[in-house]
């Protein structure tokens, strides 16, 4: 019945799956993990503050992936960021532009712009041009949000999701229109062209922890003790691998092809 | 209630479904995992004509106030109707639609793509700016490996290329398997906390 070579795969998800649930059981009895302030985190308060003086808007961007296959996780992350940026916004009068390249992350986005317009007590800001469909094509829709960037005169541009190839081109565009930018992606081929082009840059897992941050959820803040405990595992499991191959034994690369 | 539970109910039964179905290998199962991944791309065509009407609004609000740029919107409306009806009307295969296509969105796509090239050299300059001791060895270690893979590294010295590839494979594999790692515990966290319901940002933003 289970699928040959599954065995480890199943087990791990099991241990993975027990230490997340452990984790928030144990924040929501009150007992929240101390997350070491993120610098990129407490700029975003910062970056609108500073579009709001200006009178220019903010832009965000999630990227290209979509909520059913590529980056699926990290797009669900960034409609959290999305959901603090635009209540922020409406808070303080700051206009917001958001651009989507899939139509299903802009339905989402659509929903979560709205809801966070009725929460900061402005519903009367959200306009179908809030949120805008650009294009499923990624260099269509970087060249749109380029167009945007310098036509609408943006201060601040945040991107955080899933990118590709089209990261280092907004990204270089927008730094010089004059924007302080904030990126962030779980993408390790695009982490490099955000750390050179941009302000403030969330590094892979972070893009996570800092969604817990911003929601200060209890079952978003417990899951991040899980993480801490997943990662001890993997570190052990990698130690004992490297000690084992390099005495010549195969045990642990048998273990995990069980 | 239903728009908030059903959603969640279907997330769950869906997210087990899928689990169950790369673990375990029961002919009934699998096959209503596969039907139900046959729906996505059903479900991510809606998804486009949500978008394309979000499109035509605000391009069309550009057009009626005159806005800035308003007819670069003009020419979006003229292409996006011209490849709707070449499209349906003569198929996807039709030698004016392969020409839209492949002579100019592609053209226009590569153009886009050869200029990172550029915009690679200006953020480099920025980032391998010695200004401390982490950008330094940025700076160093940059140089190294763009000396190793040019043939003029080998001239300087022949252990440049071996130099190079030394440092791709060790610290920079050890740091983006740390990246990998760390994302895939991340990823999984997530998922976990969507199946069960936990997570529920795309449901109207945070509760």
């Amino acid at each position: 019945m289970l699928a040959s070579g599954m065995l480890f795969t199943l087990v791990t998800l099991v241990i993975v799956c027990t230490a997340i649930l452990l984790g928030i059981n144990e924040a929501r009895k009150g007992k929240q993990p101390q997350i070491r302030p993120l610098a990129a985190l407490q700029a975003i308060d910062e970056a609108i503050g500073r579009a709001t003086e200006m009178g220019r808007p903010v832009h965000f961007s999630a990227g290209v992936g979509n909520l059913t296959v590529r980056g699926a996780p990290v797009m669900m992350a960034s409609l959290s960021f999305l959901s603090y940026i635009a209540e922020k916004s409406a808070r303080m009068d700051c206009s917001l532009i958001v651009t989507v390249a899939q139509g299903d992350v802009y339905a989402a986005s659509d929903e979560v712009v709205r809801g966070a317009f009725l929460r900061a007590g402005k519903p009367e800001l959200y306009q179908p041009g809030v949120v805008r469909y650009l294009s499923a094509d990624q260099y269509v829709y970087a060249g749109g949000i380029v167009g945007i960037i310098n036509r609408e005169n943006v201060a601040v541009n945040i991107m955080i999701g899933h990118y590709a190839n089209e990261a280092l081109f907004i990204a270089e565009e927008a730094h010089h229109a004059g924007c302080m930018q904030i990126a962030g992606t779980t993408n390790e081929y695009q982490i490099p062209f955000f750390v050179a082009a941009c302000d403030y840059v969330l590094l892979g897992e972070e893009v996570f922890a800092a969604g817990a941050q911003l929601s200060q959820e209890p079952s978003e803040l417990g899951a991040i003790t899980g993480q801490d405990f997943v990662k001890l595992f993997a570190l052990i499991l990698v130690l004992l691998g490297s000690i084992s191959a390099t005495f010549g034994s195969s045990f642990i690369s048998r273990l995990i092809n069980r | 209630m239903l728009k908030r539970t059903l959603p969640l109910a279907i997330t769950f039964i869906v997210g087990i479904l899928m689990v169950l179905d790369y673990f375990v290998k029961i002919p009934s199962l699998n096959t209503s995992a596969a039907s139900i991944r046959g729906w996505m791309p059903l479900v991510t065509s809606f998804a486009v004509i949500t978008g394309t009407l979000n499109l035509v609004a605000v391009h069309s609000d550009r057009i009626r106030h005159r806005r800035p740029g308003w007819y670069n919107s003009a020419a979006l409306f003229l292409f996006l109707a011209v490849t709707v009806i070449i499209g349906l009307s003569k198929g996807t295969t039709a030698p004016l639609y392969r020409f839209l296509y492949d002579k100019i969105l592609i053209p226009c796509g590569s153009t886009m793509a050869g200029m990172t090239a550029f915009f690679i050299a200006s953020a480099s300059y920025r980032a391998f700016r010695a200004t401390n001791a982490d950008s330094t060895l940025l700076l160093i270690s940059a140089a190294l490996v763009m000396l190793g893979r040019v043939p003029i590294g080998e001239f300087v010295s022949n252990e440049m290329p071996s130099v190079a590839q030394w440092i791709m494979d060790v610290p920079n594999m050890a740091g983006q398997r740390v990246f990998l790692v760390c994302s895939g515990i991340g990823f999984m966290s997530q998922c976990l906390r969507i199946i069960v319901g936990l997570n529920r940002a795309h449901l109207s933003g945070n509760e």
